[in-house]
């Protein structure tokens, strides 16, 4: 199917609850409102035309205004069908005053990884995950969520001296 | 004009009977002194064959994996072992603090005592067996039997779960397969009709067709094949491998302890191929009897090598088998295989 | 350390093992937590992150050219692979079209680094089994690929050779007669390999029917590349939406038939000799033209894009979201083996610790992806 085809059916199936993104790039980019991102996955992978059966990958982003307010977070899925040739990417956005999301681990068990990572480097939670535990950093790492923006940084981190131009 | 050594060792007791008596000692002197010698000899040859099968064996290996191996010690690397084993001497000998002392020391020990004592009915030539029992064979695979006691003495003192259970593991592949490698001998022994070991050098008459290898090639096939796992080679060394992954009977060994377990393999691996030779491939007797001039501890020691070197071969060639699949091959393959070779052996016996 | 509370279920005749993060072959930094019942793995914890070191976040820093050597780095076995990933997300996101001689250059490295990385899986995994002769042979015939790459951009692991728009410098004279010569010795050479291991009956009690993994669950696990083609799923990014004039070449994928570890292990013999036609093809029809399209001195693209090409481990693909400046907001890396990692413990449950060398062995899962 093709981006049109797509974007058609999905609106036409879930309307309200989801926004196009518009992009000129040839796959779909959306975002799926928090209270039916579950729902909307597991319709993604059950509707036999669209059969996005394979998660590519699931991450996070942290958005922060220029004056450092306003932080909003993203939570970005890559999917893709083995059955159509077909791709699309769907986001999520979350407040910062409430970064609680539901777990896709039932639907594509590759997630599992995936929100582990995201829990530990962004701090978005994901509460009913099978088993929550540390990934990547350290099991007693609490030096706060090294992928945000402005991350304060480690203790122990000395910074390089900024003696040349810099790189832009 | 021969190089036989039968003359040195007269020599040597007419020499050492003419101090004894001159001395005037008793006759049993005489006898502990040339068995003190001969000990002496076999040990100091015994540590020289070890030093140069360990050096032969990493020039096979990297021959065989396009390398060169050991080149920059001396020719070719010949003294790389001497110059690894004074390493050794050097270390540390570190043992854990839980560990059971007396068991974890006598446990080397115990594997390398058995390993020697072995070579004592070895016929290393014509008139060059340092005892001539008659029960030559028997008494091999009595006494080789204790290397199951030491692995599990070095799993048990080294007081750590997973060394237990990788010495218990090796133990259990080493004692099923004594079954098939003792059974595969019976058709030579019915051959034979002795259990010396210069009887069946001497009944595999002077031609190389009458060797044991040719009528009983299933029972030689097998005896390698079980000797290769009682040396927990590859492919039969998945005990030893799992210690790469999680542990294994020597782990908690180091410097010169853990030598002895290394040099103990070489050695028994130089035994089985010394057993084979003398039980298959007629001892210390060349091909056809035109050869004699070249000495019979010669054409000894140049089979003896080859199946080394086969042995040394099957270890770069094939993978490892599972541990199921090893113990399921002792029981299931080799061990029918071995008695269906004793019917047939005695049939052809009774009927020939 | 901690168990990774695995021992939340344990029954009285279970223990714990460690395997790791040392090893002594060439696995990388990873480590296991195994609950064992005798001879049996019930349950499966991967510890990751020892080779962490937050690519994700440097390249928020870096500009979209001084991110390349990073990509070498993802995955340094293969790291050609890794930087066509990153250019190809690049290009997709600006528009940037590639000269043509370029793009079947980076066919060839890429080609030739499929090579070399899987005789690196080739000569571990048969060093995990026991076989040590397979790994020296496979590193020889690395060492001439790693000639050829050095010829080129004097790299031997870490090429950064591929830039945006194109790739760096034009390989000397005496590379193309030189990857003739290899393509014509490597497919001796694989039959060799062949011959040593595919029909050995040690080596199939090893990996016949060990571990199979249905399509439809490896699709979920998020498996891909020659895992995934073992099982038969006929799924090769290179075919199915080609990038960088891999249409114009004739090559087959090869599919598995079951999933067991033996099919993962064919597929990738296979794919080795697949990748030597291709190599004959590219240096054979190489076009005239520049190796590099002509990309704004400071380049600052904006939008979103989501891109992935064909590793030799699997699928690998970047997220990239731009701003505007000159460097990237937000970059996500996917590499097939942090997928891979997850499916190890729905594979190795109820095998045996030795299989598990075996089933690690043919997912060929390397750490600096996992960890990035």
């Amino acid at each position: 199917m093709t981006k049109d085809e797509i974007e058609k059916q999905l609106v036409k199936d879930f309307g309200e609850h989801i926004e196009i993104q518009t992009t000129d790039q040839p796959e779909p980019f959306l975002y799926v409102a928090k209270e039916k991102y579950v729902e909307f996955c597991k319709y993604l992978t059950e509707n036999p035309s669209l059969a996005f059966d394979f998660l590519f990958q699931l991450g996070g982003a942290h958005f922060v205004d220029a004056s450092g307010q306003g932080e909003k977070f993203d939570v970005i899925l890559c999917l893709a069908s083995s059955k159509h040739k077909h791709e699309m990417v769907l986001k999520v956005k979350l407040p910062a005053e409430n970064l609680a999301l539901g777990t896709v681990t039932g639907i594509w068990r590759v997630a599992d990884f995936y929100e582990l990572e995201a829990m530990e480097l962004y701090g978005i939670k994901f509460p009913d995950h099978p088993h929550p535990r540390r990934l990547l950093l350290d099991d007693d790492w609490d030096y706060g969520y090294p992928m945000r923006k402005g991350w304060s940084g480690h203790p122990d981190f000395i910074p390089m001296p900024d003696k040349s131009e810099s790189a832009e | 004009m021969t190089l036989e050594l039968k003359g040195l060792l007269d020599w040597v007791y007419t020499i050492v009977s003419g101090i004894v008596a001159s001395l005037g000692l008793p006759e049993i002197i005489r006898d502990v002194a040339l068995m003190l010698l001969v000990i002496a000899a076999l040990i100091g040859f015994l540590m020289i064959m070890a030093l140069f099968l360990i050096w032969w064996e990493r020039k096979v290996s990297a021959h065989i994996q396009d390398r060169l191996g050991p080149m920059m010690t001396g020719w070719h690397g010949w003294i790389q072992t001497v110059a690894d084993a004074l390493k050794l001497l050097q270390k540390e000998d570190i043992v854990v603090g839980t560990a059971d002392r007396k068991v974890h020391f006598w446990a080397p020990v115990v594997v390398f005592t058995a390993c020697l004592a072995a070579f004592a009915v070895i016929p290393f030539g014509k008139g060059l067996i340092p005892t001539d029992i008659n029960i030559g064979i028997l008494y091999i695979f009595a006494i080789t039997s204790f290397t199951v006691i030491s692995l599990l003495m070095a799993g048990w003192g080294s007081n750590n779960k997973f060394a237990l259970l990788g010495g218990m593991r090796t133990a259990a592949q080493i004692i099923s397969y004594e079954v098939p490698l003792t059974l595969s001998v019976m058709g030579v022994i019915l051959m034979a009709g002795t259990l010396s070991m210069v009887g069946f050098v001497e009944s595999q008459g002077p031609y190389f067709w009458k060797w044991y290898i040719w009528p009983q090639l299933a029972g030689f096939a097998i005896y390698i094949t079980a000797a290769t796992a009682e040396l927990n080679r590859t492919p039969f060394d998945l005990p030893e491998a799992e210690q790469e992954l999680v542990a294994g009977f020597n782990i908690e060994y180091s410097g010169m302890k853990f030598a002895m377990f290394f040099l103990a393999e070489f050695l028994n691996m130089f035994m089985v191929a010394a057993v084979a030779t003398t039980l298959f491939l007629g001892g210390w007797q060349p091909p056809l009897p035109g050869l004699a001039f070249v000495p019979s501890y010669i054409w000894f020691l140049g089979k003896s090598l080859f199946l080394v070197f086969v042995i040394m071969w099957f270890k770069w060639t094939y993978p490892r088998l599972r541990v199921d699949h090893l113990m399921g091959f002792a029981w299931k393959v080799l061990l029918p295989l071995a008695f269906l070779n004793i019917f047939l052996t005695a049939l052809g016996v009774y009927i020939f | 350390m901690s168990t990774l509370e695995i021992e939340k279920t344990q029954a009285q005749d279970e223990f714990i093992i460690n395997v790791g993060p040392q090893h002594p072959s060439t696995h990388g930094v990873l480590r296991l937590i195994l609950r064992m019942k005798g001879e049996f793995i019930k349950d499966l914890k991967p510890d990751v992150g020892f080779l962490h070191r937050a690519i994700e976040k440097i390249a928020e820093n870096r500009t979209y050219a001084q991110f390349m050597p990073f990509t070498d780095r993802i995955d340094y076995c293969a790291s050609m692979p890794c930087n066509l990933a990153w250019v190809t997300a690049v290009e997709k996101l600006a528009k940037i079209e590639v000269p043509e001689r370029a793009q079947y250059l980076r066919v060839i490295m890429t080609e030739l680094n499929r090579i070399a990385s899987h005789l690196i899986w080739l000569g571990t995994m048969s060093l995990d089994l026991g076989a040590f002769t397979p790994f020296l042979y496979a590193f020889r015939e690395r060492e001439r690929i790693l000639d050829l790459f050095e010829m080129t951009c004097g790299q031997r692991l870490t090429y950064n050779y591929m830039r945006i728009g194109g790739v760096s410098q034009e390989p000397p004279q005496e590379f193309y007669p030189k990857c003739k010569e290899f393509t014509q010795y490597f497919r001796k050479k694989v039959d060799d390999y062949e011959a040593l291991l595919t029909y050995n009956p040690i080596f199939l009690s090893r990996t016949k029917d060990v571990a199979i993994l249905p399509i439809d669950v490896g699709l979920n696990y998020g498996a891909s590349g020659p895992t995934l083609r073992a099982s038969g799923h006929d799924w090769d990014l290179r075919k199915i939406h080609p990038y960088s004039s891999y249409d114009k070449f004739d090559f087959k994928a090869p599919l598995g038939t079951k999933g067991d570890v033996w099919d993962r292990y064919i597929v990738r013999i296979q794919e080795m000799r697949q990748c030597c036609n291709i190599v004959d093809q590219a240096v054979e029809g190489l076009p005239e033209g520049p190796i590099k399209a002509k990309v704004p001195a400071v380049f600052k693209p904006k939008g979103e894009v989501f891109a992935r090409i064909e590793a030799p481990r699997g699928e690998m693909g970047y997220y990239i979201i731009a701003d505007g400046t000159t460097k990237p907001y937000r970059v996500k890396i996917r590499t097939a083996s942090f997928a891979h990692v997850q499916l190890l413990k729905y594979l190795a449950v109820d095998w045996k610790i030795a299989d598990l060398v075996a089933i690690f062995g043919s997912l060929d899962i390397v750490l600096p992806e996992v960890d990035r």
